[in-house]
């Protein structure tokens, strides 16, 4: 499909490009979700599986058959955020299906209003994924799924042995012990998708009545809850709770995931696509303040690289480094004029020696040449960016108050934003880290060469160096502080041998002197040169993104359309319209100085300020005499042709058409208090 | 009916008439001894058209009202047989014949709620004290440290509440009579051990009938009646299970055994998870066989009981098996919120009271069975898991210990016969001293007079309600004459001349106003001015409303109607046309956009001032020319999502056939789109908020519609609360990108749907059809027409009037000479009704009301015609 800018050749390009990558972007993060699953899912499946175990005990004990009525449950507990929810559940109930049992129900809250419609949402779903096991059978369940039979637990279990003894007819053993049956009799697993929405009387009778036939039925729940543990408790009583052994499961919170995601999607050099920090700050705020989505913080980041792939043509460069090489070789003129008129290519040129300049700006040869070069320094630039900051975090993560923020991302948009190293917090970070002790010092240096050396960059090389040695002189130092101690001790004992009183004040005040002009230990020298050091790492590598030349190409930065997009106002874009018309309609008529009313704008307009000063119910003849005597106002004086009150047709059917309009908008709806009134709906008339 | 039968009934029907007071109490010991006349009984309350009912259920009332207990008893014994009757009756719709039966439940049931000062009694009693030693357990051996004779001090004398204050009825409803029904089983159970057999086995035909009646199961049984289905209650089939299962161990083994069936069958059918859990714990502790019957009479309800510990669970009592465990699991912290056991210890206590007329030698046998109990609770304990199933025996003995001296002394005293249990919450007790005649009495009185009320609400309702405009009215007119000076403010600058002519008669009417109400508001106004917040409360408080009271009636220039305010329209020249225009073309540029994001999975929402109709008609036009689309217009008064699914089954994927929901259309659409992944749909709606797809069925099912990878769903939002159709879930479904598309274009399309306020909708046409209709009637239907739309315009003033009462209008016509039977006035309105000239409600106190649905000008205009006419 057509990207339709100007030029169409590239077009087709992009749009592969954009593609590939969002692709690329996708399957990471399918990953990184799967990944973090993994955990939870596979203490689920193991919980399963032991609870599954609990029947094949069949034993008479007494204790034993006491435990038999409990239903093992799962109490999953997920976080606020809902709609991402739903995502888990899918991937969990799929990895039950392929790993435990075929017979899943997923329970919603809005479908279970009563027992009766629970017992029939439940039946169905296991009835229906009955047909999915075997498709042979349709026929008979057809007739199962068109609801004909009564829901209750006595035909819920004679499906339930029906299913199992299909199963079982397949092993030669006939005798119809109940434990062999239950050995081979998977568990049906019922998930409550959002506990804490289901009425309490229902969830109660469900359990209530399942436990009566847990022997009959391995039955397993799960529960999903969004806030706390404690919620089943204060959900149901302790004689309904007591009916369940119910295990815990947390998966991470959202917020963890968002790090882990931005992680892996921004702080890498694998994808060639950077958001700025505006729009990053952007999706980091809608994300915090509004829906704790996940997907939604996902799916802002789909419509960056949409976005940025539309609007920007040059970004057919903002691939992999090789492909873009290439891809420079074979810009069209047009293309490279694009990059002529790039603000930040402007700023180098600039800086160029004249010659070069005109070459530049003339010569396209050249400038490919010199954008291979660029880029490739761009490319080498996020490459030394990303271990820098890390770097960079594992020193101020740690810091009291959090001056440069606890997490990387706030390191992030602040390194994104300007010069990281002029700002006041950055100053105060480095002041504290001046007074670090020197284990954690000693941690953090390892921490920074672990970094330095996974990551790929082979100027870190020095770097790695410089950094080990600065261990290695903290190890010395360690040797050397015992020789130290030593010292001071001589000198305590010195000060012991004095029994004089003033030769004591005396060395006293010597001591005190020599303290506070004492030359820093070498600890100190040494911290302030790591410090120093970091600093000038920070200084080389943590430069701005947008003090790179052409990073234009590979950084989203208009934030305004995506918040327009995201999170838009359309009741704030309708009272603007309304208030202020000229912000739309471009006219020097309607350039008004506000408060008073124009008669000049839009009639709509007219009868929405004159009922802004109503109270809350609006007389419409009022109204309309209003109405008419400031639109008459335009027309002039001499409209002593119509009498006073008796108004123009067409001035009235104008009335009549904005006061609809406004119904329409709802600000205003009939009212049966009063004749030909009308009541206000917004702003202060309610 | 049978002679000498009759004759029985007859004899005791007259005989306690005849009694004086003095005899009441050897009459009733010689009561029971008249064979025949319990079985009579029994065939005369079977039969609803007996006409010995009425006089039977009288003087069963009578004698349960006497002060002797045991009359009292002779009259609880037919409660079964009678609330199957009336149960019955009540299913199968034949409210006429169960009248006596209903008012002798209500009867007994509201002599039994009350106390004999007439208070309404709360049945409740004390936990016994666990921290005293009694014979059965010693506090220093139970062992846990929590339980220390000091922490056990805390949790005693808690009153435990098992039946709360019930009131007074009058009637059977649907709502209360399962609570009326329930609480007189729980007093027929309270008093079950003085039952004959014969009531054991009503009780057991009962209860399976209630429960097997109108159900498949009913085939298997061998009744001659078969009836409709019964509905039931969990709390009463309780009930009745405690009723049942003191039957079972008294003689009626196998009746007991079949009800219980049924109770679980039903309660399995309907759900009932209380039921079921007393019912199956019942059944599962169920002996072998039959308990000996040869102690005939001598109400035994025997336990089994060995030491052993894995017999222990089946044999334990009823629920307590069940309870036993929650107790272990909960520990001691349960003991804190004993009002939350309240039920289960209520059934507990029921249970004791059916052991408690046990033989000595079966407590001989209890002893062992505590004494294993505490072996059994021993083990636990080595494991340190707190107190286990040991712990609710011990809490059960005490109770029984109290109990143990009563029952020696009594049984020394009244040898053979039982004793009755000495419980605080027995009911049988506050009726057993001799002032009980004189409570229920006067509350007889109480509630003869409380009847007296009810007959009297009526007019008092009609005149509350009268009364009850008269202040609104009040309050309507009011005026403020600051309160209209600020209003018209705006007016001022440019229509003075037109304000002051309107404004003095606002002011006079002010001036006019009886001042005390708001001379006292304002008072109270002035005190509060002084802070802020209780002004800015003030300000939002007051629902007066402080408009003028003219009415565009009053203007010269009438309605106009549709066509010509279109035509009107037209003439008009749209403001600023090239700005608007330009700000579509700056929107149309952005289509190519909008295609590539739809693809990608979003879909679009338009908002912002003015029509977004042409906008998305040229979207359609320029774009999706050659691809399916389905064009949705919102603002359309009759469309619904039923429609766009039907739209999209039937013409995008040619399915013919009609679909049970649209849940079940919406899962074959997503089945077809998945299967078939060619597919693809743009979707245009216009208006996604408008009334009809406002409601939050409408707009998931749209979601999930939009969230199908291969339909492409555009929409157009214009209502300032739109975004709040839409809660997190159904926003990730719909995926929106929201654009700002301010256009300024009049809202053509959109508003002439709407029932607009000015324009003049029906009028004429209403008033044509109302000559029409009537010119085709008979001059009394006219006559009778012309009194309803007269009574109507009399109350016009009033907004509360609910119309006329039906009762009424027959006065009138009566008066009038129109009519001459209901039935002929019936079949009038039925003319005018199905002409739509007439609409009836039922007001809140069920009286019929009839109203015309015009405006009261178009009806002023036609009396007015008809007048001239006539």
């Amino acid at each position: 499909f057509r990207e339709g800018s100007s030029d169409s050749e590239d077009a087709e390009l992009r749009s592969v490009a954009c593609q590939s990558l969002w692709n690329q972007i996708k399957l990471e993060t399918e990953q990184i979700q799967e990944d973090l699953n993994k955990q939870l899912f596979d203490n689920l499946v193991s919980f399963l599986g032991r609870s599954h175990s609990q029947f094949q005990e069949k034993t008479t004990e007494w204790t034993c058959r006491m435990k038999s009525r409990e239903i093992p449950a799962a109490a999953l507990i997920l976080g606020v955020n809902v709609t991402d929810h739903n995502l888990t559940f899918r991937s969990l109930s799929e990895v039950l299906q392929n790993n435990v049992t075929p017979y899943i129900a997923l329970l919603e809250a809005k479908d279970c209003p009563g027992i009766k419609n629970l017992m029939q949402k439940l039946m169905g779903q296991l009835m229906n994924c009955y047909i999915d096991v075997d498709s042979l059978e349709d026929d008979d369940c057809v007739q199962v799924s068109q609801n004909r039979i009564r829901c209750s637990m006595t035909s819920l279990i004679n499906w339930y042995e029906s299913v199992t003894k299909k199963t079982d007819s397949k092993t030669p053993s006939k005798k119809r012990t109940s434990a062999s049956r239950h050995w081979q009799s998977p568990p049906v697993v019922v998930i409550f998708k959002d506990m804490e929405s289901f009425t309490t009387k229902v969830l109660q009778d469900f359990i209530v009545i399942s436990s009566q036939h847990i022997r009959e039925l391995p039955l397993v729940l799960i529960f999903g809850i969004a806030t706390s543990p404690m919620i089943i408790h204060s959900l149901l009583p302790h004689s309904v709770s007591s009916l369940l052994c119910i295990e815990l499961f947390q998966s991470l919170s959202c917020k963890e995931h968002l790090s882990t995601i931005i992680d892996k999607l921004l702080l890498t050099s694998r994808f060639p696509f950077k958001l700025g920090e505006k729009v990053l700050q952007v999706l980091i705020n809608i994300f915090l303040y509004h829906d704790f989505s996940v997907q939604n913080f996902i799916k802002g980041f789909q419509l960056c690289i949409v976005e940025h792939f539309y609007s920007q043509p040059l970004s057919i460069l903002c691939c992999q480094l090789v492909d873009a090489k290439k891809r420079v070789n074979s810009l069209s003129h047009d293309q490279c004029e694009n990059i002529r008129r790039l603000p930040s290519f402007r700023r180098y040129v600039e800086s160029q020696v004249s010659e070069k300049q005109i070459a530049l700006l003339t010569t396209d040869s050249y400038l490919k040449e010199i954008t291979q070069k660029l880029l490739e320094d761009l490319h080498v630039y996020h490459e030394h960016y990303v271990s820098v900051l890390r770097c960079l975090h594992v020193f101020t993560s740690s810091l009291p108050k959090h001056p440069l923020g606890k997490q990387i991302r706030e390191l992030h948009c602040a390194c994104l934003e300007n010069q990281v190293w002029e700002t006041e917090e950055y100053k105060s970070a480095l002041q504290l880290a001046r007074m670090l002790n020197k284990s954690d010092l000693v941690t953090m240096l390892q921490q920074c060469v672990e970094i330095f050396v996974s990551s790929s960059g082979k100027e870190f090389d020095k770097t790695v160096e410089k950094l080990k040695e600065f261990l290695t002189q903290f190890q010395k130092l360690e040797a050397e502080a015992f020789q130290e101690r030593d010292v001071s001790v001589s000198s305590q004992k010195e000060l012991q041998k004095k029994t004089d009183l003033y030769h004591l004040q005396k060395t006293l005040l010597e001591l005190k002197e020599s303290r506070r002009s004492k030359k820093l230990t070498k600890f100190e020298m040494l911290r302030f040169e790591v410090v120093d050091y970091i600093d000038s790492l920070v200084r080389n590598y943590l430069v701005p993104a947008d003090h790179k030349t052409l990073h234009e190409i590979v950084y989203f930065n208009t934030a305004s359309v995506l918040r327009g997009h995201l999170n838009a106002a359309p009741r704030t874009a309708l009272h603007t319209a309304l208030n202020n018309p000229y912000c739309y309609l471009k006219n020097k008529a309607l350039k008004s100085d506000g408060g008073s009313i124009s008669n000049k704008a839009p009639d709509i307009c007219i009868v929405y300020k004159l009922h802004l000063e109503c109270g809350r119910l609006i007389n419409l003849v009022d109204w309309l005499e209003a109405f008419s005597t400031v639109v008459m106002a335009v027309e002039g004086p001499n409209a002593d042709a119509a009498s006073s009150d008796q108004v123009d047709d067409i001035i009235h059917a104008r009335f009549i058409r904005a006061v609809s309009e406004l119904e329409l908008l709802g600000f205003i709806k009939p009212s049966k208090q009063k004749t030909d009134h009308v009541a206000r709906l917004t702003w202060g008339g309610c | 009916m049978l002679g000498s039968e009759r004759g029985v009934v007859e004899e005791w029907l007259s005989e306690f008439k005849a009694l004086p007071e003095t005899q009441i109490s050897s009459y009733a010991a010689t009561l029971h001894r008249k064979k025949p006349l319990v079985p009579a009984l029994y065939k005369v309350i079977q039969d609803p058209n007996n006409e010995l009912l009425e006089p039977v259920c009288h003087q069963l009332f009578e004698l349960y009202r006497s002060s002797e207990v045991r009359l009292k008893r002779f009259t609880l014994q037919f409660l079964p047989e009678l609330i199957w009757v009336y149960l019955h009756l009540t299913a199968s719709r034949d409210r006429q014949s169960n009248g006596c039966i209903e008012a002798l439940l209500l009867g007994i049931y509201n002599l039994e709620i009350a106390d004999k000062d007439g208070n309404n009694k709360v049945l409740s009693f004390t936990i016994p004290s666990l921290s005293k030693p009694s014979i059965y357990h010693e506090p220093s051996t139970i062992g846990s440290m929590a339980l220390t004779e000091g922490a056990l001090c805390q949790h005693d004398l808690i009153r435990v509440v098992y039946s709360d204050l019930h009131p007074q009825r009058e009637t059977f409803t649907a709502q209360n009579r399962f609570e009326v029904l329930s609480f007189l089983m729980l007093c027929y159970n309270s008093a079950i051990v003085y039952m004959p057999a014969s009531s054991y086995q009503s009780l057991c035909r009962m209860g399976s009938r209630l429960c097997v009646s109108g159900f498949p199961r009913q085939h298997e049984k061998h009744w001659k009646e078969h009836c409709g289905r019964v509905v039931l209650d969990p709390d009463f089939m309780v009930q009745l299970l405690t009723g049942v299962y003191y039957a079972i161990y008294n003689g009626q083994w196998d009746l007991g055994q079949e009800v219980l069936e049924d109770i679980i069958y039903r309660a399995q059918l309907e759900l009932y998870s209380q039921p079921l859990l007393v019912a199956n714990a019942m059944k599962n502790s169920l002996p072998f066989d039959a308990p000996d019957a040869s102690q005939e009479g001598q109400k035994v309800l025997k336990v089994e009981v060995t030491p052993t510990v894995p017999r222990i669970s089946r044999t334990a009592i009823t629920t307590a098996s069940i309870r036993r465990h929650r107790w272990r699991r909960e520990g001691i912290k349960l003991r804190k919120d004993k009002t939350q056991l309240t039920v289960t210890v209520k059934r507990f206590v029921k249970k004791l009271e059916n052991i408690s007329d046990n033989e000595a030698q079966e407590i001989l046998e209890e002893k062992n069975y505590v004494a294993a109990l505490g072996v059994c609770a021993q083990d636990p304990m080595g494991n340190g898991s707190s107190v286990s199933g040991g712990e609710v025996y011990s809490f059960q003995t005490p109770k029984r210990s109290t109990k143990m001296a009563e029952l020696a002394s009594e049984l020394a005293q009244t040898p053979g016969q039982s004793v009755a249990p000495d419980h605080s919450e027995c009911p049988e007790k506050t009726a057993k001293t001799p002032q009980s005649s004189k409570s229920s009495s006067s509350n007889k009185v109480q509630q003869r007079s409380k009847k007296k009320e009810f007959v009297s609400t009526t007019p008092y309702r009609l005149r509350k309600r009268l009364a009850a405009p008269d202040p609104y009215l009040e309050s309507e007119s009011e005026y403020s004459a600051s309160c209209s000076e600020e209003e018209d403010e705006e007016d001022q600058k440019e229509a003075s001349t037109v304000l002051s002519g309107r404004k003095t008669p606002a002011k006079m009417k002010a001036a006019s106003m009886p001042p005390s109400r708001n001379t006292l508001a304002r008072k109270i106004k002035e005190d509060k001015m002084s802070n802020p917040v209780e002004e800015y409360f003030e300000a939002h408080s007051s629902s007066k409303v402080l408009t003028s009271d003219r009415t565009l009636q009053k203007l010269q220039r009438r309605r106009l109607n549709q066509q010509t305010l279109h035509d009107l329209l037209k003439n008009a020249p749209l403001a600023y046309a090239a700005e608007i225009k330009e700000l579509n073309q700056q929107h149309e540029s952005l289509f190519s956009k909008w295609m590539l994001q739809l693809h990608l999975g979003f879909s679009i929402v338009l908002y912002g001032l003015g029509s977004k109709r042409d906008l998305l008609e040229k979207f359609r036009t320029s774009v999706l020319q050659d691809s399916v689309h389905l064009v949705v217009n919102g603002y359309f008064p009759s469309i619904t999502v039923r429609s766009i699914l039907n739209s999209i089954t039937e013409e995008v994927l040619d399915h013919i056939g009609t679909f049970r929901s649209p849940l079940d259309q919406l899962e074959f659409i997503i089945k077809m789109f998945k299967e078939d992944s060619s597919l693809k749909l743009y979707v245009l709606i216009h208006n996604l908020d408008s009334q009809m797809l406002r409601g939050e069925r409408s707009q998931q099912i749209l979601a999930q519609l939009s969230s199908l990878p291969s339909i492409y769903l555009i929409a157009s939002i214009d209502h300032i609360n739109a975004p709040l159709m839409w809660d997190q879930a159904k926003l990730s479904l719909y995926n929106w990108l929201w654009y700002e598309t301010t256009t300024f274009s009049p809202y053509v399309e959109e508003t002439s749907y709407e029932n607009s306020l000015l324009v003049q909708q029906s009028g004429s046409l209403a008033l044509s059809s109302l000559t029409h209709v009537l010119h085709s009637l008979t001059p009394n239907a006219r006559g009778i027409f012309r009194l309803l739309a007269q009574y109507q315009l009399e109350n016009k003033d009033n907004p509360s009037y609910p119309g006329l009462s039906f009762q009424d209008f027959y006065q009138q016509c009566r008066e009038a000479f129109l009519v001459n039977s209901d039935l002929t006035l019936r079949a009038q309105l039925t003319e005018f009704r199905d002409h739509k000239l007439i609409r009836t409600k039922r007001g809140a106190d069920g009286v019929e009301y009839l109203l015309i649905p015009v405006d009261d000008s178009t009806l002023t205009d036609f009396l007015e015609k008809e007048d001239e006419d006539v």
